[in-house]
């Protein structure tokens, strides 16, 4: 569970990002936050997370931290692949064995490799972090913008590993895209004017959206 | 207290990325003091200056650069902790302090082999007698790097903020290494200048080094209350900067 308590944030030039909100977020749910282009989405997601605080209220969670997916940058550009993603593993609390390993298998790459991280492509270190923090254990998976990497060759792969994440977990994506949206979840809020309000379906929170944005 | 496999997992990692597979940087760690020494032994003659201490001119001057070397590294590496890791402060389980401990840790070690490396090899060397008063010795090189770890932490938000202090601060730090007794010992000054040098707490730390270093010197400067009182300072308003600081926001309090 995530309960936002009264929960309120803003920018550091004083901008409105979250009015007081209370809300809770139920393990198992899968909710989809449509938000428009500058209006809070990373903020918010980092919220969620509990990586930062908001400035007012409280946010709690019970059980494991969650899971922010698509953090590319756990996997250093310096280091050999394999050596990265064991480091990587590490400081995800996973097993530096057999994660990395999973991690290649998912990305279709050869464990052997020599290669440095910064000779593969963002989309190729993108499959390795999502093969990597997909295995870390939580009570939920929070997505900015992105659920699986972008390689439609990882795709189906990618789906099967989040529906088997989403048995036990709960997930929150926060997003421009109603489509994206509309695959992942059942429950669905606006994020608009610093306020999360609910709506019924994916289709009425666009229209809010718009004509929040003609206003 | 922070999980030992986490602090050993987030160290190695720094190994890796900093020194790499070569043993380019590692040797790079040496250079600099030799180089520095060196370079003393060689300004001392130039200039006709004789050491004031009974020994040989690089093993004085070696006991002057070392202890500052160890407190330069300690400031700017621990400064750059966090900036030079910011996502990985986005993890679970993984916190500022996580880092600080990491960073503080790798740095004491290396500087720990690079003091007893340096001096060992130059003793050897020059067939001088080895420290009048070791335990001492290590004491204050051990306070040493906790003091350049605590203004290491002090600076460590601010640098995450205004990245340019990661290159304002090395240049700030250099006047230290010509007020801070690396060149001369407190005996040779007077008193007046004693008490206002001694306001930089690496001054009496270094000097109370050649103290214990050289049984032919006695520091009049040094005192252990004041020495652990500024240590307990500089570590108080480190943390109280941490806690208090509007923009710690995500770093600290989680």
């Amino acid at each position: 569970m995530i309960e936002l308590s009264a929960a309120a944030t803003w920018a550091p030039n004083g901008k409105l990002l979250l009015t007081p909100t209370n809300l809770i977020f139920q393990t198992g749910e899968r909710v989809g936050i449509l938000s428009k282009t500058g209006s809070g989405k990373t903020t918010l997601a980092r919220l969620l997370a509990g990586i930062d605080l908001p400035k007012q209220g409280r946010i709690t969670r019970t059980g494991p931290a969650a899971t922010i997916l698509g953090q590319e940058n756990i996997i250093h550009s310096y280091m050999h692949i394999g050596p990265a993603l064991q480091s990587a593993a590490e400081l995800l609390g996973l097993c530096p064995i057999s994660a990395p390993l999973a991690a290649f298998y998912f990305a279709g790459m050869d464990p052997q490799t020599r290669l440095k991280v910064d000779q593969l492509s963002p989309v190729q270190k993108s499959v390795l972090a999502f093969g990597l923090s997909i295995q870390r254990p939580t009570n939920w998976l929070i997505a900015d913008d992105r659920v699986i990497p972008n390689d439609p060759s990882r795709t189906a792969l990618a789906n099967a590993l989040i529906e088997h994440r989403l048995m036990t977990a709960g997930l929150i994506v926060i997003s421009k895209n109603h489509g994206l949206l509309a695959r992942y979840c059942d429950r669905f809020y606006v994020l608009t004017s610093a306020s999360l309000m609910p709506v019924d379906d994916i289709r009425t929170g666009q229209t809010v959206l718009d004509m929040d944005r003609a206003a | 207290m922070r999980p030992a496999n986490l602090i050993w997992a987030l160290i190695r990692r720094e190994i890796a990325t900093r020194f790499g597979s070569g043993g380019a940087a590692y040797i790079w760690a040496f250079i600099v003091p030799i180089s520095w020494v060196g370079f003393g032994i060689i300004a001392f003659t130039a200039i006709d200056r004789a050491i004031p201490i009974s020994t040989h001119p690089a093993l004085f001057l070696a006991t002057g650069i070392l202890p500052y070397v160890v407190f330069r590294q300690s400031v700017t590496y621990v400064m750059r902790s966090l900036q030079t890791n910011r996502r990985l402060i986005d993890l679970p389980g993984i916190a500022l302090f996580d880092l600080f401990i990491a960073y503080a840790l790798l740095e004491g070690l290396t500087t720990a082999l690079v003091v007893m490396l340096v001096l060992t090899g130059l003793t050897f060397w020059l067939g001088a007698t080895g420290p009048d008063a070791l335990v001492n010795v290590l004491a204050i090189f051990l306070f040493i790097w906790l003091l350049g770890s605590a203004v290491g932490l002090i600076l460590v938000i601010f640098a995450h903020r205004y990245s340019a202090l990661t290159r304002i601060v090395p240049l700030a730090l250099r006047p230290f290494f010509w007020i801070s007794g690396v060149f001369f010992v407190a005996a040779e000054l007077p008193a007046h200048w004693q008490v206002m040098l001694s306001f930089n707490p690496l001054f009496p730390a270094i000097d109370e080094l050649r103290d214990a270093y050289f049984s032919s010197y006695i520091s009049p400067v040094f005192s252990a209350e004041t020495s652990l009182l500024s240590l307990g300072l500089a570590f108080a308003l480190a943390l109280g900067i941490l806690v208090k600081l509007p923009f710690q926001n995500g770093v600290v309090a989680r």
